[in-house]
């Protein structure tokens, strides 16, 4: 019982736990991907960032060669330089205009716009030095003003540049931590993931084998009791197909025995019988006659019983037999020791089966020798010997329009020496009966008679047929105990 | 020595009685000597125990043989005589009880002459005499 339950629950678990798997399964890889993708942008970011810093890098060297450009304008006055001035902060705003459209954060563009507009401001001090130059102003005059006005100015895009270069390595930094979080988390969830999996796997094997545990335990339990039940079954058989012998044995000898004694009441018997003839006693040979006929009747038992007994014993010859044949022959058989009689016997023809054709031809007469007997107070006596399907299973018959039974003795019927019938009704053993069931069971089969008082009787019998099961056993409702 | 011998080896009185009333009946012309049981055939057929001293070459000429005896059954004297060179052509008629087919396919291996069964009436028994006889004379 313990084992059913603990079989039925280790089913439900592990069905349980194998869902617990798989959803954790599931989650695990939407996590993973779901850090992935922070990986991917933040990795992404980072590039950015770094884009940007290179940028940042670039504005300084177009400002100090525009610089350097108008310098040496400042000193020279060939318009080249103003050219090449020209062209360097044409870069420069090249570079400024892309950081503008790609930094994103208040401080950076704050940044930038401060940048620009300080550079405005240069640009136009700048430019207005070298209009005075270009008017002939002397390099010495003009000095003072790059170093008063303009180099204030040029510090404080420097400040913003440099500023703005922390912010990016900062944003960079950040973005880079991001990442690295990102991948140490997709790691971590990963390697709990395969954890996770590992101890459900485990778990889900450990349930396995304990299912499969459980399984053979019910298993075993179950051909335990089976072969119990089997040993037991084997163990009755064999008793009583002991038993059954010896009985046998028994009745055999005993029969055989009685014969002795029989013989010498016969003999005796007859001998003073022939003696009472002679002595004209009347009453004498009367009592002699009586007792001659009881041992006659004794011997005649005897033999029923002795021929019984020996039908058991012989082992059964089977063999292809064409019934109708042995049924029509016996039939012939007994309208030849009866030729006083008239008997109607109709045989189902071409009738086959499997059997012992000695035993059968015993079982047959005795049955048909009773329709005779039995029918012999009927003016058209009919007796019909056929098969037909009962509850599936091919029954021979044997019937009769004769005097019939009472029903209500149906039970004696096929007992031996119990008989429904004086012996000045009907002649007769009370054994051919039970030779018919005998004959009967050893071919496995079962015999059985349906009458009624007047209207005649069917004898039926089935060969090979009967079934045998042997029930198996389930599991008990309360205790271990089968 | 003119005088035929006749062997009756059975152990029921009953059957001894009835036997003799049918040779008598009969008029069975030779001398019958009864044994009663297996042991005491043994010992006038080889002149030994109670039967020392007797001629063993005054032979029986035919035995009647039950087969169910106690101690030494039919079978065994059977057996013996066959094995003697004088009493093996000595003629031997089974009467027995016994109807087990295994008994009467032991005695003819064994070399019985003839093999019937006990019968029910006394007059079938004076018919059996009459074949003894019958058997004696050829």
């Amino acid at each position: 019982m313990l084992v059913a339950i603990k079989y039925r629950l280790s089913g439900r678990i592990l069905a349980l736990v194998s869902l617990a798997g798989l959803v954790s399964l599931s989650a695990t890889g939407v996590a993973v991907f779901a850090f992935r993708r922070a990986l991917n942008s933040s990795e992404l970011l980072r590039e950015k960032h770094a884009e940007d810093l290179i940028l940042c890098h670039e504005l300084p060297r177009y400002l100090e060669r525009k610089l350097a450009k108008s310098r040496s304008f400042l000193i020279t006055g060939d318009e080249s330089l103003d050219r090449e001035m020209r062209l360097a902060r044409k870069e420069f705003a090249s570079v400024l205009g892309q950081l503008l459209e790609r930094v994103r954060s208040d401080e950076g563009h704050r940044l930038l716009i401060k940048i620009r507009e300080d550079e405005l401001r240069h640009h136009d001090i700048l430019v207005d030095l070298m209009a005075k130059r270009r008017r002939g102003a002397r390099p010495r005059d003009l000095a003072p003003v790059l170093t008063d006005r303009l180099n204030p100015i040029r510090d404080e895009i420097d400040l913003a540049i440099r500023r703005l270069v922390e912010l990016k390595e900062v944003q960079m930094r950040l973005a880079g931590d991001v990442a690295e979080a990102s991948l140490s988390w997709a790691k971590a969830v990963s390697a709990g993931a395969a954890l996770s999996t590992l101890l459900i796997f485990s778990i889900v094997l450990w349930l396995v084998r304990r299912l499969a545990a459980a399984q053979s335990e019910v298993e075993h339990t179950l051909r335990q009791a089976n072969a119990e039940l089997d040993l037991q079954v084997a163990e009755r058989t064999r008793e009583l197909s002991a038993f059954n012998r010896e009985l046998e044995a028994f009745s055999y000898s005993i029969a055989h025995d009685l014969r002795t004694p029989l013989r010498a009441i016969t003999n005796y018997g007859e001998l003073a019988a022939s003696r009472a003839q002679v002595s004209q006693d009347a009453e004498l040979k009367r009592q002699i006659d009586r007792l001659r006929s009881a041992g006659l009747r004794m011997s005649q038992l005897i033999d029923s019983l002795l021929s019984l007994s020996r039908l058991t014993r012989r082992p059964l010859n089977l063999r292809e037999i064409d019934i109708s044949a042995l049924a029509s022959d016996v039939g012939a058989e007994l309208a030849a020791a009866n030729p006083s009689r008239k008997v109607d016997l109709t045989v189902q023809p071409d009738l086959k089966d499997i059997g012992d054709p000695d035993l059968l031809r015993v079982a047959i007469l005795n049955l048909m020798d009773n329709a005779w007997k039995f029918t012999a107070h009927q003016t058209d006596a009919r007796v019909e010997f056929g098969r037909v399907l009962i509850d599936d299973i091919p029954s021979y018959f044997v019937r009769d329009n004769g005097t019939g039974f009472d029903e209500r003795f149906v039970h004696k019927l096929f007992t031996a020496f119990e008989r429904l019938h004086t012996a000045s009704e009907y002649p007769g053993t009370g054994i051919g009966l039970a030779t018919v069931e005998r004959v009967v069971h050893r071919h496995g089969g079962t015999a059985w008679a349906e009458g009624r008082l007047g209207d005649g009787a069917t004898f039926y019998f089935t060969l090979n047929r009967r079934v045998v099961s042997k029930e198996r056993v389930r599991l008990p409702k309360g205790g271990r105990d089968v | 020595m003119s005088e035929k011998t006749v062997l009756f080896v059975e152990d029921n009185p009953d059957d001894v009685e009835l036997t003799t009333m049918a040779f008598k009946e009969e008029g069975f012309p030779h001398k019958v000597v009864v044994a009663a049981d297996g042991q005491e055939a043994l010992d006038f057929l080889f002149a030994q125990g109670r039967y020392i001293g007797r001629d063993r070459s005054d032979a029986p000429v035919l035995v009647i043989l039950d087969l169910k005896m106690p101690r030494v059954g039919g079978l065994e004297v059977l057996r013996a005589m066959r094995a003697d060179r004088w009493l093996r052509y000595v003629i031997v008629v089974i009467l027995t009880t016994s109807d087990e087919e295994s008994d009467r396919i032991t005695a003819e291996e064994l070399g019985a002459n003839l093999y019937l069964k006990k019968p029910m009436s006394f007059q079938e028994l004076c018919q059996i005499v009459k074949r003894i006889e019958s058997l004696i004379e050829t």
